[in-house]
């Protein structure tokens, strides 16, 4: 096993991961090397599925794209999260350009480009303090936001 | 089977049994009691793992008078220990609190009051206060990504 998937595989098993888990805040869906697929469910029981590509984990920061389980491909746009910060951070333009992307600092596509995140916000700018968790864990919190999923998005 | 522990300092993953009486595997010290997380109450003295509705627990002493400061005001309400952070959240946005709609209350993130932190949402109040019986907490708005 390459350093990188050992590491993810071990924040995998931590506490805080687990805890989540157990909460039902979120669940390791697949997982093939250093790619990741977990399903995600809100405070408001709003739910996605998100594929994390940790190329590098943890040194370099992971690489999100909504994705759909059922299909087995990215989620399209027209079912992404929306309303609040959920609009901004799944973004109809600037995230259906770049792949799918979050935009947010976390995510290691969107931080290129976005140096200012850097100073204007720190925590959360990916880093060796910080864990897959900690992606999740905002994701999440954006999505408790979002006033509409498309049907495949919903919680069941 | 897995129980998560928290108590004022740490949080701990340990292994107990389906049979197995809680307060008497789980190591307490003096007037320290066992807690289910976002429960009011404290655990029976008889209670063994399987009676457990969540395998998340809370190791305290002592109930957390939690102050939320939002907007020039301050709610405040005791909580359980092993509350979460989470739950505190909700209580802090809805009727008996702020009362907030549900767009603003999404926006809306709690941090320890002089932190520029943002909390673990399952972090129990409990553990936050430390060895206090208070907690301030700001409800704030959430970073916006722009540019």
């Amino acid at each position: 096993m390459d350093p990188d998937e050992a590491a993810l595989v071990a924040d995998l098993t931590s506490e805080r991961f687990e805890a989540g888990v157990e909460r039902g805040w979120w669940a390791l869906i697949d997982r093939s090397g250093t790619t990741a697929i977990f399903h995600i469910v809100a405070m408001n029981g709003r739910a996605i599925d998100i594929s994390l590509d940790c190329t590098g984990y943890p040194g370099s920061a992971p690489a999100g794209v909504l994705w759909s389980s059922e299909d087995s491909n990215p989620l399209e746009p027209k079912f992404w999260p929306q309303g609040g910060r959920a609009s901004e951070v799944f973004s109809l333009t600037w995230s259906v350009q770049n792949g799918g992307s979050p935009y947010m600092p976390f995510d290691r596509r969107a931080i290129v480009g976005h140096d200012p995140w850097r100073t204007q916000h720190p925590r959360h700018v990916w880093g060796t303090d910080k864990t897959i968790v900690d992606y999740l864990g905002l994701i999440r919190d954006v999505l408790r936001t979002a006033t509409k999923t498309g049907p495949i998005g919903d919680a069941a | 089977m897995k129980i998560f522990l928290q108590d004022s300092e740490t949080a701990s993953v340990i292994e107990v049994d389906d049979t197995d009486i809680l307060l008497a595997v789980i190591p307490l010290a003096d007037g320290e009691e066992l807690w289910e997380e976002d429960a009011d109450s404290a655990l029976a003295p008889g209670a063994v793992g399987a009676d457990l509705k969540r395998r998340r627990l809370h190791r305290g002493r002592h109930r957390v008078d939690v102050r939320v400061h939002y907007n020039g005001d301050t709610k405040d309400r005791r909580f359980a220990p092993g509350a979460t952070i989470e739950r505190v959240h909700e209580w802090a946005v809805g009727p008996h609190a702020f009362n907030l709609n549900p767009a603003d209350a999404g926006d809306l993130v709690l941090r320890e009051t002089g932190s520029t932190e943002e909390l673990d949402t399952g972090a129990h109040v409990g553990r936050l206060a430390g060895l206090d019986h208070e907690l301030d907490l700001d409800l704030v708005v959430a970073d916006r990504f722009a540019g």
